[in-house]
Order: structure tokens, then sequence, then C-alpha cells
């Protein structure tokens, strides 16, 4: 999957502008919420097929966390 | 099967809960989650007054089923006391037969269908002709008033259902699984003889901004989610096979209500048609134990299915516990 995409899957889950979505910008500063959470657990299965474990989901603390996990 | 459905008359709304927590929308709420409002019980309100409202309601609609029941179980993590169980209480309370088996059992979400299970083995043995399944539950007694998440989700509620020896012969084949290793996924951890309830016990933080103590139940949510990926697909397939039906021989696939998120999610990985798959918890949020029997009476009361119709049955949660089954309408 290329950045572009990645980007623009996460953007659509956080409900923000892909332009927001800096690979630095703390997780705090979106909607890190239970229900994004869990999106973010589908999207991973959904486009992936990838089981995104709790331990590595709560370890995740800004974007390029997710982004670097996304394959 | 007949079911009787009672919901206590306090209602929590989301414009409610968005007045408490600012930060929380009302819409997204209804959005995400699929619930607009949930039933909440009376400070002096419990399961067992629920269960009882709901068996009299069942008892107007099938008049001669209060002396003709002979076994009564009684489904509910929410107990009056810790001893004696609720059915013995509610045995008294109904005027039922001293005669009659009565037991509670302690199960969440997979409640119903374990209850059937039993329901099943109980009749089909002959050792009652008439059973009385209760569902009841007040788990939003043991929400902590600033977990958003908890409050959003949850709702209060009981029902009664009534399986006749004929009915459990339309109820069919079984799977069901039990993993312990998730136990502290979903959890009151103080109240129990392990953990005394706490006084004074610490507030802790789960996810964003959620509030709960030891006291309270605590939920961790995408650790439940992970674990219905991982099972219940495997459990759709496995009670098609058992019950030697495809997924076309199905007239309505009906989940524990947990929230419309992970059940649509659900849905899209068994590839079952939006149009067979019923959501009806806007109105009530999970009410764990009861959701497939408020979702039955549902179907029941609009005519959705007919005599012949076959409908899934699949309850997963707390436990980790999970079981499903195929009736036959």
């Amino acid at each position: 999957m290329d950045e572009a995409k990645k980007i623009e899957l996460l953007a659509e889950l956080f409900e923000v502008d892909p332009a927001e979505l800096v690979p630095e910008k703390p997780l705090t500063e979106l909607t890190w919420d239970s229900m994004n959470m869990l999106g973010l657990i589908a999207l991973f299965k959904s486009e992936m097929d990838i089981k995104l474990t709790v331990d590595k989901l709560r370890s995740f603390k800004v974007v390029n966390d997710i982004l670097a996990e996304m394959k | 099967m007949i079911i009787s459905t009672y919901l206590p008359e306090q209602i929590l709304s989301n414009h409610d809960l968005e007045k408490e927590f600012p930060e929380w929308s009302a819409d997204k709420i209804a959005d995400k989650l699929g619930v607009c409002t949930r039933h909440v019980a009376g400070a002096s309100e419990t399961a067992l007054d629920l269960a009882e409202c709901a068996c009299r309601k069942l008892f107007e609609k099938v008049p001669d089923a209060r002396s003709k029941v002979d076994f009564l179980l009684f489904c509910t993590q929410s107990p009056d006391y810790i001893l004696p169980g609720n059915a013995h209480i509610l045995q008294h309370r109904l005027g039922l037969s001293t005669s009659i088996g009565a037991l509670d059992y302690n199960l969440g979400c997979s409640g119903y269908v374990y209850g059937l299970a039993l329901a099943k083995g109980v009749l089909s043995s002959k050792i009652a002709g008439n059973l009385l399944l209760v569902t009841a539950e007040t788990y939003t007694k043991r929400i902590n008033a600033k977990d958003k998440g908890n409050r959003s989700i949850f709702g209060d509620g009981a029902t009664a259902t009534l399986v006749t020896a004929a009915d459990a012969e339309k109820i069919g084949e079984f799977v069901l699984g039990t993993d312990g290793s998730g136990f502290e996924n979903l959890l009151v951890r103080n109240g129990g003889t392990r953990n005394p309830v706490e006084v004074d016990a610490a507030e802790k933080l789960c996810g964003s901004g959620n509030i709960y103590t030891d006291n309270d139940i605590f939920m961790d949510g995408p650790a439940i989610f992970n674990f219905t990926i991982d099972r219940i697909p495997d459990l759709v397939n496995q009670t098609l096979a058992a019950n030697s039906l495809t997924r076309d021989d199905i007239k309505l696939y009906i989940f524990h209500q947990a929230n419309a998120y992970i059940l649509n999610f659900l849905r899209k990985m068994v590839r079952i048609p939006a149009d067979r798959f019923y959501l009806n918890m806007r109105s009530t949020g999970n009410t764990v134990s009861n959701t497939i029997p408020i979702a039955l009476d549902d179907v029941s009361a609009q005519g959705l299915v007919k005599p012949g119709d076959k409908i899934l049955l699949a309850g997963f949660g707390v436990g980790y516990s999970y079981g499903a089954t195929v009736i036959t309408i």
C-alpha cells in the first residue's frame, strides 16, 4: 500500500483533512478514542488482513507509528 | 417460543450524555454505536424486579403458563443477593409451583443461547415439560458515572421466554465455546470473595477519558473486538455446518447486539446480506443477555418471519463465552 493510500484511509477514519496527518502528529491531538481504536482494528483487518493486537494498538503514540505498521 | 420483554421506565438519551460529556456528540454515539436511548433501572429496581415484570407480561399472553411451568432458568450477572439465587425468589413472587426445578446461571452476552441449550437438554430428557427462561440485567448499576463509553453502550432490561417440549424440537444443534484467558477484558474486579468492595477505590482511566474503579464494570473494547473477529465468523460457519445448512437457508441472523459498529463489521466478514441481519439496539442499547430475546420478540411482533423460517442466533462476550444455534419458527 502506498503512502498516499495509507493517509487517505487514516484521514477517513479520524475524519480530518489528509494534510493534518503529518508523521509526528500525536494521536492525542486526533480523536484517539475507543471507537476509533475499533475502527483502526477494523481497517487493518479489512484492508490488509492484519490482526492489530491490543498491545500494538496501545503502543501507537504518533501518526507515523500507525503508518509503519500498515503494509 | 413465546417471549415477553420488560424495560425499566427511566431513559438515558444521547443528548443527556452529551450534556454531561460535552466532548461526546449525541450524533456520533448514534452513528458509531447505533444507540440513541437506553433504559436504566431505578435506584431500588433490581434484575429480579425487572424479571418479575417480564414474566407477568408473559402470563398475560399465555394465561395457563403460570400453572404449567415446571422449570425455571434465570440468567443474570446482577443477582439481588449473593445467595440464594434470583430464580428461587422469582418462583415465590410469581406463585409458581414448589415442585419446579429452578436455578440461576451467571452468563452475560452469550446467556440466552446457553439458556436455550440448557432448556433443550432439560426438555428433551423429559426432566420438565414447560421451561421458563428468564434473562435480566442491570449492568448500569455497575458502571461508573464518569464512564461515558460504557454508559453509552449498556442498558437494562429483562425478558421471559416460555419454552415447551414442542418448542425444544425446533431448537437445532449448538456450537458453544469458552476462552477464560480473556476474563480480565470484561470484568468487575471487586465485590466477590477474591477482592472485597473497596470503600475508597482509586479511579482509573480506560481508553480516552473513561473513568472507572475496580468496583465498577471495566471493558477493554478493542480486546473484545479482537475476540469477536477471531471467533464469530468461525462460530457462524460451524453452526451452519452442525445444522447441515447453508447461509441462504437462514432467513434472519440475530447476533448479540453488542454495538452497531462491531456488528456491521462482523456481518461483512461473514458475508451476510444486510437485509438478513437484524439490528435493533437504537432504543435499548446493549442489554447483555437480553438482546437476543428482545430482538426475537421484535421480529415476532413485526411479523418478519413465518412458520418454517430459520433464524441463526449467536451470543458472545464476557468470559469469554460464545455460542450459537439455529431455531425454526
